[in-house]
């Protein structure tokens, strides 16, 4: 068991978080991506009925479902070392999008550290993140440095 | 042997940095993102200034400041964000104002099993009034045929 940040080490993994994105969800960030926006002089390629928000338009693309921008598993990566380590700094995020994640489809988010570095009591882990589904399989996968203050 | 895709893109276009705007960090866009994927964001602050996380940014890393790169890849009619990078070089908090560009750097292709796709890579930046870079998001996207992986 972790008793403080300080002690987390090389090998320690993420408590795994369950997520599921939902058509709601998909809507509030699309909206702060301005891709809701139907009034912009240029609409945003992703403006109008996408694989995003509609049905047909997603089955058109060759997929069954509505499915989730793939970096919306970003976020949700980053949120749950947030929840892990609630005062640090996430300095760098990165992530591979393999699989389309499917909204209203529970998912884990799970990641391992597997670097730990201090310099004048500062913290840096680098992290590997993952996106596992019911299957076992990782739909996403990436890596993040956090930092941690003294 | 294997063909050459044919494939077609703006290349007057690379390497150019197009501006793309501003973005003011409101608590309101803090909170909707918090709410929106299931993590509300502690309002608690450091010094009275609140922190704008990762994860915000990334929202504003996104296909519509990406204009003009035109690639086009005969037979890919699905485009697809593959993968994406992003790096907060100083924190940014609640009520900054960054203006942000956006960079079409380059297009390669990778030929498998399932056809040929077409990477179209951007760097979008973030900077201060000074010019000072904040954050920048390396930002991949795949075009190919319908009915295969991505996301």
């Amino acid at each position: 068991m972790i008793i403080s940040y300080s002690e987390i080490d090389v090998g320690d993994e993420l408590p795994l978080m369950k997520w599921t994105p939902n058509a709601n969800m998909v809507k509030v960030l699309m909206n702060l991506s301005g891709w809701m926006d139907e009034s912009e002089t240029t609409l945003s390629p992703m403006s109008g009925p996408n694989r995003f928000t509609d049905l047909a338009s997603a089955q058109k693309e060759g997929f069954a479902k509505l499915i989730v921008p793939g970096n919306y598993g970003m976020m949700a990566m980053a949120s749950a070392v947030e929840k892990w380590i609630p005062k640090s700094f996430m300095s760098k995020l990165d992530c591979v999008f393999r699989q389309p994640l499917i909204q209203d489809v529970e998912v884990q988010i799970g990641g391992v550290v597997t670097d730990r570095q201090v310099e004048d009591g500062e913290i840096t882990l680098e992290l590997d993140l993952y996106i596992v589904r019911d299957d076992g399989q990782r739909p996403q996968g990436g890596t993040a440095i956090v930092r941690i203050s003294k | 042997m294997t063909e050459k895709p044919n494939i077609t893109y703006n290349e007057q276009m690379l390497n150019v940095e197009q501006e793309a705007g501003s973005v003011v960090f409101t608590e309101e866009i803090i909170s909707d993102y918090g709410n929106a994927i299931g993590h509300p964001q502690d309002k608690s602050g450091v010094q009275g200034k609140i922190e704008v996380p990762i994860g915000v940014l990334n929202a504003f890393f996104n296909r519509s400041v990406q204009k003009g790169a035109n690639v086009e890849l005969e037979g890919a009619t699905v485009g697809l964000n593959a993968g994406r990078s992003v790096e907060m070089f100083e924190k940014i908090f609640i009520g900054d104002k960054l203006n942000r560009s956006a960079i079409f750097k380059e297009v390669y292709t990778k030929t498998g099993r399932s056809g040929t796709m077409a990477f179209e890579v951007w760097e979008i930046l973030f900077k201060d009034s000074s010019g000072k870079l904040m954050a920048r998001a390396t930002d991949s996207m795949v075009y190919r045929a319908p009915g295969k992986a991505g996301g």
